[in-house]
């Protein structure tokens, strides 16, 4: 043994290097920690609150983040009990998708309702009005632009298209509802009973209700984003 | 050349007895920031616009299906935003975002409508991620503090009282997610959590929508009464007119007078709370208000904001940026968003942190 060590050192460095590059891969591959049952983000933030605490150096904080930790901690234990139950994954899972909602019936025509914020679109609604224009489904809002200070205002929204535009109606007082409706042109009233008209397919007001104005060309329409489940 | 050394038994039994140590030693690690360096895979968060079963199911499918097309373990925070807490004719729900697909119509969903809805985008998630079982979820089931819950009675008491009524049900129902979760299988890749945007300040018209912190601790308040010591929420807010400093006298005004404490309590003092605030804008203010408010926990609050991640919009941006000028200033892409808070955080010894794990960006569910 002894001489067959001392005919090969070179089998001695390179079993030594062996080791040592073994111990690197190790750490350099390992993960932050073994995979712990339950939620992964719970362990993760687990970890940063314990990363925390031991670089604190204040009690109180330490404390209160040990608080944050017990509860980290108790969701853990509540949810990663269920190894024992976990159901087969579908080979297929378009065909057990759910059936889609059949899409409602839509009427045209004029709809008022209380004002209502709807505050993605920046608006304070009264009425709607929907229709089709160039065989193209449109909705047409009108009531208050959220801007400061406030708009009367109509909105159009041409269906599946980039078409959409806010109106507003300098001229009316404080806010717009949709009355009625003759084909796409709408008529509205403002707060102080003011009437004015708007033709849609046009995107414009009327300086009278006979006025005339040219249709607007359609957008095409966008191309629809590729289905989950074709 | 190498000079031969003698190798006596006994040395080479303690050359192996070491190497046996060193293989089986505890595992060592880099420092976290080379180890996590670049910023996380960042996550859809969406905008809820219609929430059909079959839209949700798609929904979880599309995270689900590119969380198994990628390798290895992915970890992932979605929020669902499902837009203002809402009630009508006594029934507690939520008015969800308006409908592009159905003429801009805003669907009220009940309590037990949302709950059955997230459940589906969950099983969206469960079917589609196939063969990956090791990915891994967080569903923040989201809402906001935005407007009076379809009151005409706005008395701070009568607002509060209906959030104390929605903070506790929010509880309840992330509870009995995860109880559910728990009992399909599922918790071994989702968990379930509350979600809020906390924000204040007037709309651009001049009216004070959002809510006051005396009616939004309320929320906060009843959430965490109710939370079973198991369930948690995010704050994925903005801080609104915040300082970039800790300020013990500052206050956003008198009808709303959120103060930096107030923030730092919803988004972290709360026992439920963790915060994954907005980052949106470009030059890193929002980050550095938020940076702030951790300080202000540390030196007056007795603990620092460990912030779980990011939020930006820059997705939301791209569907909308015509009809919103502000995305001009407020597109931060998920690793700005991230890496702003990251560097606001860890500029100061007072607020650093480990890593913040998530990135999510969010989207309208439709154009």
């Amino acid at each position: 043994m002894k001489n067959w060590i001392k005919k090969f050192p070179y089998a001695i460095i390179a079993i030594t290097a062996v080791i040592l590059l073994t111990v690197m891969v190790k750490i350099l591959s390992a993960p932050p920690t073994a995979t712990p049952a339950g939620p992964t983000w719970v362990e993760n933030n687990a970890q940063a609150l314990e990363a925390t605490l031991a670089v604190s150096t204040n009690p109180t904080e330490e404390a209160f983040i040990q608080s944050k930790l017990d509860q980290l901690r108790r969701i853990q234990a509540t949810s990663g009990g269920s190894l024992q139950n976990v159901p087969d994954k579908p080979a297929d899972a378009c065909a057990i998708r759910p059936t889609e909602m059949p899409t409602p019936e839509r009427t045209p025509g004029v709809e008022q309702f209380p004002a209502e914020t709807y505050e993605d679109l920046q608006g304070r609604m009264t009425s709607r009005w929907q229709g089709e224009i160039n065989g193209q489904w449109v909705t047409v809002f009108a009531g208050t632009q959220l801007i400061d200070p406030p708009q009367p205002a109509v909105w159009v929204f041409v269906e599946n298209t980039d078409d959409r535009g806010i109106y507003p109606a300098a001229q009316a007082n404080a806010t717009l509802q949709i009355v009625s409706a003759d084909g796409a042109r709408l008529t509205l009233r403002d707060t102080a009973g003011t009437t004015f008209y708007f033709d849609v397919a046009a995107r414009a007001y009327l300086s009278s209700p006979d006025e005339i104005l040219p249709t607007l060309a359609p957008l095409p329409t966008n191309t629809p984003e590729p289905e989950i489940c074709p | 050349m190498l000079k031969r050394f003698p190798m006596t038994k006994l040395r080479l039994l303690t050359l192996a007895i070491i190497a046996s140590l060193v293989l089986q030693a505890p595992t060592y690690y880099f420092p976290v920031f080379l180890k996590n360096w670049p910023p996380p895979l960042f996550s859809t968060s969406h905008y809820i616009q219609n929430g059909d079963p079959d839209k949700m199911w798609s929904l979880g499918c599309q995270l689900g299906t590119r969380d198994a097309s990628i390798a290895g373990r992915q970890d992932s925070l979605v929020i669902l935003d499902f837009g203002k807490m809402w009630v009508i004719d006594g029934v507690y729900g939520v008015k969800i975002f308006s409908d592009p697909t159905n003429g801009y119509f805003r669907q009220f969903l009940n309590f037990a409508q949302i709950e059955d809805r997230v459940r589906w985008y969950a099983q969206g998630y469960w079917d589609c991620s196939g063969v990956d079982r090791s990915s891994h979820v967080t569903i923040g089931i989201g809402t906001t503090n935005y407007d009076s819950f379809n009151q005409t009675n706005v008395d701070q008491n009568n607002l509060r009282g209906l959030a104390v009524d929605f903070g506790r049900n929010w509880a309840g129902m992330v509870q009995r997610s995860n109880n559910w979760a728990v009992s399909s299988g599922f918790s071994q890749q989702i968990l379930f959590t509350g979600a809020i945007d906390i924000e204040w300040g007037q709309d651009n018209d001049g009216v004070y929508r959002w809510n006051t912190p005396y009616v939004t601790r309320g929320w906060t308040d009843a959430f965490d009464g109710n939370d079973g010591g198991t369930s948690i929420y995010f704050n994925y807010g903005a801080c609104i007119g915040c300082p970039t400093s800790p300020s013990l006298s500052w206050k956003y005004n008198s009808v709303m007078p959120w103060t930096q404490a107030d923030v730092w309590y919803v988004s972290w003092g709360s026992q439920p709370a963790f915060a994954i605030p907005e980052i949106y804008r470009n030059d890193g203010f929002l980050a550095r208000q938020w940076a702030a408010v951790s300080k202000y926990g540390s030196l007056y609050l007795g603990s620092r904001i460990i912030f779980t991640g990011a939020m930006t919009q820059m997705q939301a941006c791209q569907q909308r940026r015509a009809s919103d000028p502000s995305c001009d200033s407020l597109d931060n892409t998920p690793a700005e968003g991230w890496g702003q808070l990251v560097d606001a955080v860890n500029a100061d010894a007072y607020t650093e942190q480990p890593l913040p794990q998530y990135s999510t960006d969010i989207k309208w569910q439709f154009k």
